[in-house]
């Protein structure tokens, strides 16, 4: 036995020798070559080609199209058992070049479906202890009965059509496949049970909210199957809501015909059809008043009213009717509740109203801000993209919600039952105001794909918002926009960071990654790389090309550039398509002086370069500070007439006059700049001298197109520099600042400082 | 405890955080241990309004935190929250948190708070469930740095707890 393992040992060990000696011959290598892997390489390969429908320029190309669907929809509430009955007849144009057998419809309703797939996506942990209203509700409860109830769906003669439902998606069969140029008509009935969004869950972007006294205030969205968008890009986008990423939606026209009992106030998308049915006389008044009220908002439905419409709960009803045109969606808002306002803005030659419903809790707050944050919405949206081409904007108060829809939305921030109004309050209130009327322009009017792009909307609408708070008031506390105020996130744990170019329902923080960082980076273009003239034409760009039409994020990448020169490929790949971080530091600061003794080291270098430069002249010499061969009488500050040699070459070349006019440096720095951070940044360094003033230098990004790891600049000063400070405004989202001082700073220790007071 | 409260509202937060003016519920934490500062100091930067919002859940009262309106003792209150959501042991022995103080930055307020403790940090085990009882999307990210050693770790509303070990 010993002597077969022997055996076998010999025979694999005379294997191994033979393979190490293989292996000696096989380690002789030359160097591995890369692909092109400089941070400025352009984006050829992240990026689509441009063809016939999008443009390399970013622009719509010749052969762009999209689809058009109009709406006409009769809906009733039952505000008793809060029920919502609607038919709808869909007119869908295929403006494609292509034919379609099937049509995909949006039922997001659904997802409140007791069947829902959503629930059932999230991990769950077990509480050590609960209520025993959440034990029934979680554990022995159905839980609410959502979702749509289809009656029918019919072509344009009756006739039933084949349909399949996929959760929150339907698709259509058609009988003969639709042509381009074609149309179809068909129609759809239903009904469901509309949720208190604050308690059923589902879709918690429409509902009810319920009153101590049992009034409701309906804030309906989502509430009719709504047609997919079928483009160039995704054929269908049929892409599941799971109660995230939002909304896809066509283009089209909406006559709405609105039910509910007759002691409520109601508006929506829209023109109001029938104003004087809808109205009583003296309210009819008041608008008109409105129309021409241009500085304040007129009262329309009183909060007296409206208290004495809150004691009634009217049997009989009114039909509310709504028109709208090149519109993506419908919602409306309805109560009895609602004290009602409105005032006319002028934005260029349009002259929309921008109106508050809200109920009597959100007094005083609401009468005297929010009509006038739509306006001011309106106004400084219009500046940085186009006129706002609506006929008006609604803001609804409701409490919790934050919701965009065209002409109209949700927004939170009441006084609290004390009517105390805290600034916090206030501001909270005008923010998502601010922020969600800003959503009329991305993505109702530049609508880009929601399902797909979250940021292409909140971090455009995010960035927007940030400036038009800032205009409606300096102090105006910014949580997202400021550079600085990203860092917390982008410094964070890289395992739980995502590119912004990821879809919204993976990432694990949607509010830092789809809206705060995005907002940011847009900031940073506009104040630190491009400048406000150059980034403002390009952003104006953008928002005029694909108003009313489908962009995809390469258009936007694509106009940016190409209305502004900058190239920004380096930016989109390092701030959008990565996760890179930005940590630029001061490696090393060497001070020179000028002296006429050549150390041996210069004395060698100009003796290697004499051929190269026969007819420089005299020679100076710039010695390092902490060279052994300074003299220390030469460690002064430059005076021209001591140094012989430059002081005759002044002199011969150059009169008096000229001599004044020329710079006088006395200090002489050599910065070393790091980049332990792998996205590039302009270099931002800010001198600060001896008498406390200051001098800031600004390189172009460019500075690091060879190596990408440090950089050298020589400053030439007339005064002593007492600290370099790397990025002093914090604009560069640099995530260490500890390495961007010279001399290096003492970080200061809070703690000691809050145990001595 | 509180949690017997706030389940309810796990549930009505876990859909209220989708919509569409969406915050960050990101808490940064920084814990630092050296021993020459015979302290563990701790920095909790949290959003005013999702604190007040956790303590009103709780007491059904308005603290107002950082105004002028601020209530007397809003600090006790914030230090027992804290000590609910944030316990830290250190080699297997609970702590105990002593607040020092807070202050405001913008819509943040941060808490400063110490453990004394002055010997060899081995192990420490931090559950950390602050604010993510109530806001579904909270995460707390908490920087450690223990005698130079520095790491960043995730909570989340089902990652609460987190052991360490070091030399």
């Amino acid at each position: 036995m010993k002597k077969l393992i022997l055996i076998v040992f010999l025979f694999f060990a005379s294997f191994i020798g033979f393979a190490q000696e293989v292996k000696k011959e096989e380690t002789k290598k030359e160097p591995q070559g890369h692909t092109d892997i400089n941070k400025f390489s352009q984006m050829y390969a992240e990026m689509a080609t441009p063809n016939m429908f999008r443009t390399a320029s970013g622009a719509p190309g010749p052969a762009y199209y999209q689809q058009r669907a109009d709406y006409k929809i009769n809906l009733e509430l039952d505000d008793k058992l809060s029920k919502m009955y609607g038919s709808e007849t869909v007119t869908y144009y295929n403006n494609s070049p292509e034919s379609l057998d099937y049509l995909w419809v949006q039922l997001d309703q659904n997802i409140a479906r007791r069947d829902s797939q959503t629930p059932l996506i999230d991990s769950q942990t077990m509480p050590q202890a609960t209520s025993v209203e959440n034990f029934t509700k979680t554990y022995m409860g159905k839980g609410f009965d959502g979702g749509f109830n289809l009656e029918y769906v019919k072509d344009e003669k009756g006739n039933a059509m084949k349909y399949i439902i996929n959760n929150t998606m339907m698709r259509i069969d058609l009988p003969k496949a639709l042509k381009k140029g074609e149309k179809v008509v068909f129609s759809i009935k239903w009904w469901y049970n509309i949720n208190d969004y604050m308690k059923d869950g589902g879709n918690g972007r429409s509902g009810y909210e319920v009153f101590p006294d049992g009034n409701k205030i309906y804030v309906i969205a989502q509430f009719y199957p709504r047609m997919c968008v079928y483009n160039d890009v995704e054929g269908w986008q049929n892409m599941q809501f799971w109660g995230r990423s939002e909304f896809a939606l066509t283009f089209g026209n909406y006559d709405v015909k609105i039910t509910v009992p007759a002691d409520h106030i109601l508006d929506g998308t829209g023109v109001l059809q029938n104003r004087s049915e809808v109205y009583s006389a003296e309210q009819e008044k008041r608008w008109q008043l409105a129309e021409n009220s241009f500085d304040k908002p007129v009262i329309i439905v009183n909060q007296a009213e409206a208290t004495a419409a809150e004691k009634s709960f009217a049997t009989t009803k009114k039909t509310w009717h709504l028109k709208a045109e090149n519109v993506r969606d419908f919602a409306f808002s309805t109560s009895r509740k609602f004290i009602l306002d409105a005032m006319a803005v002028q934005v260029g030659n349009s002259k929309p109203m921008a109106i508050s419903m809200y109920p009597k809790e959100a007094n005083p707050l609401w009468e005297n801000l929010s009509t006038i944050a739509v306006a001011h919405t309106l106004k400084t949206y219009s500046k940085y993209t186009f006129e706002y081409p609506y006929p008006k904007a609604i803001s609804v108060s409701a409490e919790d919600q934050g919701m965009e829809y065209p002409m109209i939305c949700w927004n939170f921030g009441r006084p609290d039952e004390n009517g105390k109004i805290s600034d916090r309050v206030k501001y909270g209130m005008l923010g998502v105001i601010i922020h969600e009327v800003g959503h009329n322009f991305f993505p109702m009017i530049v609508n880009s794909d929601e399902r797909q792009w979250t940021w292409m909307d909140e971090g455009l609408n995010t960035f927007l918002e940030y400036l038009t708070e800032q205009e409606f008031d300096k102090n105006f506390p910014a949580d997202r926009g400021p550079a600085k105020s990203i860092v917390p996130y982008m410094k964070g744990n890289q395992q739980f960071l995502e590119p912004i170019m990821s879809h919204g329902d993976v990432v694990y923080n949607f509010g830092a990654n789809a809206y705060g960082k995005p907002a940011t980076g847009l900031n940073i273009l506009r104040e630190t790389i491009m400048g406000h003239e150059l980034f403002d034409h390009a952003f104006k760009t953008y928002a005029n090309r694909w108003k009313f039409k489908h962009p995809t994020p390469e258009d936007f990448f694509r106009t940016m550039e190409d209305a502004s020169a900058v190239d920004l490929d380096w930016f989109w790949k390092g701030w959008f398509y990565a996760t890179d971080v930005v940590d630029l530091g001061i490696k090393n600061v060497k001070q020179f002086y000028v002296t006429e003794d050549a150390s041996k080291e210069a004395a060698a270098a100009v003796n290697r370069r004499g051929r190269r430069m026969p007819n420089s002249g005299p020679m100076i010499y710039l010695v390092n500070s902490e060279s052994p061969e300074l003299k220390p009488e030469s460690k002064t500050a430059l005076e021209t007439e001591k140094v012989m040699a430059l002081n005759e070459y002044l002199n011969k070349n150059y009169n008096a006059e000229e001599k004044a006019a020329l710079k006088n440096p006395k200090y002489f720095y050599e910065v070393e700049f790091d980049k332990p951070g792998s996205l590039m940044m302009p270099i931002i360094a800010e001198l600060q001298f001896e008498d406390g003033t200051t001098e800031t230098h600004k390189f172009p990004v460019q500075i690091w197109r060879r190596n990408n790891t440090t950089a050298k600049r020589v400053f030439a000063t007339e005064k002593k520099v007492v600290k370099i400070q790397l990025d002093p405004k914090l604009e560069t989202a640099d995530i260490d600042v500890t390495n961007n001082t010279w001399p290096i700073e003492a970080v200061v220790d809070k703690f000691e400082q809050i145990e001595k007071k | 405890m509180n949690k017997i409260k706030l389940s309810l509202l796990i549930i009505l937060f876990s859909f209220l955080s989708a919509f569409t003016l969406h915050k960050f519920y990101v808490g940064v934490f920084q814990i630092d241990y050296f021993k020459e500062k015979k302290a563990v100091q701790i920095t909790a930067r949290l959003f005013i309004d999702d604190l007040e919002k956790a303590l009103y859940k709780k007491h059904n009262k308005h603290f107002y935190l950082t105004t002028n309106d601020e209530i007397s003792d809003a600090n006790t209150y914030i230090t027992i929250y804290l000590s609910e959501k944030l316990k830290i042991k250190i080699n297997n022995k609970i702590q105990t948190l002593q607040f020092l103080s807070k202050e405001q930055e913008d819509n943040i307020v941060i808490c400063y708070l110490k453990i004394p403790f002055k010997d060899n940090l081995k192990e420490l085990d931090i559950y950390n469930n602050v604010l993510s009882d109530i806001f579904n999307e909270q995460q707390n990210l908490v920087h450690l740095n223990i005698n130079g050693n520095k790491k960043t770790i995730l909570f989340t509303n089902t990652e609460t707890n987190q052991k360490l070990k070091y030399k």
